[in-house]
């Protein structure tokens, strides 16, 4: 099984490395968890799809000396490559033991690259080839849109849960609880602002890797990759940037403003 | 009058010695620089003739406390029209850097870094035009981490790393978020004054682009339905300020900045232009016309056009109607 042999190579790469960042299973539940060498490693799972990318990042900050692998799919190790054009965290500190997404899960993330760059077991699925843009658009009216996201939004409970869970969310200060932008205790929160901010400072700012993080912690349902989807691809349009896809790649604000 | 005790020869051989301060001794003192200068809108006193003039006779003290050597700020409208080709700005640089290692100080406010919030991801120092920001370890807490820095002499307070930063931790005092946040939206006398079918437009402008004295009192004095806010930079306004003001019953945003190559503060409109237009994909793909919305370049041989622009767009948005939020 694909799993069994993940954890063949994580024990291997554990001789080397000071851990491992991977998914657990424990009673039911899974959960980020750091393998440390030694370790009991029948508990590590691929899990459904998470952000793990975030969590190494926080590892490594408060132990810049450590180096980690992490256990990824495609979209984590792009998020990985992303925080690090963020200057979030070093690629030298990290190993990416990449496993490939199955054509089920592919389909569902409309993802168009379901495998890291290195797959260390299992085989490559095809991408999606991702119309979404143009099927979202084709399909529904300016009016229809507008009713559309207002729906969507008058469900937001203000949880934070996408904030929270985004890999690429590494502020410590967010801008989404500044109180110029959002009041304390009020909801529904007014349409648009309020998800301009998380929009245009993930997706809008090349950041977002699409890996469904958001949508999949959203309590109310809001389809927020959709959104995202459709914000990645203007933004691969207008300045060419695909987040994750080049390491050392410079995010939009350094192509203007080094070419005006 | 001129008393010869202030002349200080030492001190031209020190600009002539200065990068940038060669060509101090070729003006002609014709004026076209003072003619052309941004500043002089802001600050009538201002004069960077009279500055070459200065430092050329060799009034050293005179020059380097002065406030002026401090306002310019390099956008080089005066450069291409100099009949000597004198990089002006240049030579303000090289005053600059002799009053720096003089112990002198620029005046005024400059951003501010919040190093407790700072994420050290370094989008401030690829989006200041003047290279006054870099990463560095700041104290906090009793430790260190990696924080940006603004070089005081250096900053011209433009708010270009404010409007890039995600979490707000490089600020400039009087343009915070919430400053600007206040005077977008619907304010009373708009409500007020405006008729009901009336579009309600917000312009949003930058400090330099109105040269002509018709465009300042146009803005001063906008017509029924129109307000018109003032920021450093167009490279100022983050997206969220347009999604706010919309949100807040304007049904229209124009944010005016200078032409292409004349911004004030080197590429802030670039940087302006491009979010716009990620701004208006994603008010479409949300159901909202992109043209409530709106960029435009205003350049220094458009005077007096800042009313035909404004009327354009208020014509634009009358024909979409009011924005309604539907529900």
């Amino acid at each position: 099984m694909l799993v069994d042999e993940i954890r063949f190579v994580v024990k291997n790469k554990l001789e080397s490395l000071d851990g491992v960042v991977a998914l657990a299973e424990e009673r039911g539940r899974i959960m980020p968890h750091l393998y440390t060498p030694g370790d009991d490693l029948s508990t590590l799972t691929l899990g459904p799809r998470y952000a793990l990318a975030l969590v190494l990042r926080d590892i490594l900050k408060r132990n810049p000396s450590l180096r980690l692998g992490m256990v990824a799919r495609g979209c984590q190790e792009r998020a990985l490559i992303e925080l690090a054009n963020w200057r979030q965290l070093s690629l030298d500190q990290v190993v990416v033991i990449g496993f490939p997404c199955s054509a089920e899960l592919a389909a569902e993330c409309r993802c168009a690259l379901p495998y890291p760059t290195e797959v260390i077991a299992g085989e490559r699925v095809e991408g999606v080839k991702d119309r979404v843009f143009e099927e979202f658009q084709a399909a529904k009216s300016r009016e229809e849109r507008l009713a559309f996201w207002q729906r969507q939004f008058a469900k937001c409970i203000k949880c934070y849960g996408c904030r929270t869970i985004c890999p690429l969310c590494f502020c410590d200060r967010c801008a989404m609880e500044q109180e110029t932008w959002a009041t304390r205790g009020r909801l529904p929160v007014p349409f648009p602002a309020f998800h301009v901010i998380k929009a245009m400072h993930t997706a809008g700012m090349g950041k977002c890797v699409g890996c469904h993080a958001c949508e999949d912690a959203c309590p109310a349902d809001i389809p927020l990759s959709l959104l995202y989807a459709l914000l990645r691809q203007d933004l691969r349009n207008l300045f060419g940037y695909d987040a994750g896809l080049q390491r050392a790649g410079k995010p939009p604000v350094f192509k203007i403003a080094e070419e005006g | 009058m001129i008393k010869l005790e202030k002349l200080d020869q030492a001190f031209v051989e020190e600009v002539l010695a200065e990068p940038g301060g060669e060509h101090l001794l070729t003006c002609w003192s014709c004026g076209t620089c003072a003619s052309t200068c941004l500043v002089r809108r802001y600050d009538p006193a201002f004069n960077p003739r009279l500055i070459l003039h200065k430092a050329g006779l060799g009034f050293r003290t005179d020059v380097l406390s002065s406030v002026e050597i401090w306002q310019c700020s390099a956008c080089d409208a005066c450069y291409p029209r100099c009949p000597k080709q004198i990089h002006i700005s240049e030579v303000m640089k090289a005053i600059r850097a002799i009053a720096i290692r003089e112990g002198y100080e620029r005046p005024g406010v400059v951003a501010q870094v919040d190093v407790a919030s700072c994420i050290a991801c370094g989008m401030c120092v690829a989006a200041c035009p003047y290279e006054a920001i870099t990463l560095e370890m700041s104290a906090h807490n009793g430790t260190s981490k990696m924080a940006a820095q603004v070089n005081r002499d250096l900053c011209m307070a433009c708010g270009i790393c404010n409007s890039v930063c995600l979490s707000s931790s490089i600020v400039v005092e009087g343009h915070t978020d919430e400053r600007i946040n206040d005077d977008l939206g619907v304010s009373p006398r708009l409500q007020r004054g405006t008729a009901k079918d009336t579009a309600k437009v917000l312009v949003i402008t930058c400090n330099w682009c109105l040269h002509a004295m018709s465009d300042v009192s146009y803005a001063m004095q906008p017509p029924e339905g129109v307000k018109v806010v003032n920021v450093p930079c167009s490279g100022r306004v983050a997206a969220v300020f347009l999604a706010s003001a919309l949100q807040r019953g304007v049904d229209g945003v124009l944010v005016v900045g200078c032409k292409e190559g004349e911004c004030h503060y080197k590429q802030g409109n670039a940087l302006e232009r491009g979010r716009v237009a990620v701004v208006q994909d994603l008010l479409d793909l949300l159901g909202i016309e992109r043209s409530r919305a709106q960029f435009a370049w205003l350049g220094a041989l458009d005077r007096g056009q800042f009313p035909k622009l404004v009327e354009q767009v208020v014509r634009d948005v009358q024909a979409l109607g009011p924005l309604s939020w539907g529900q």
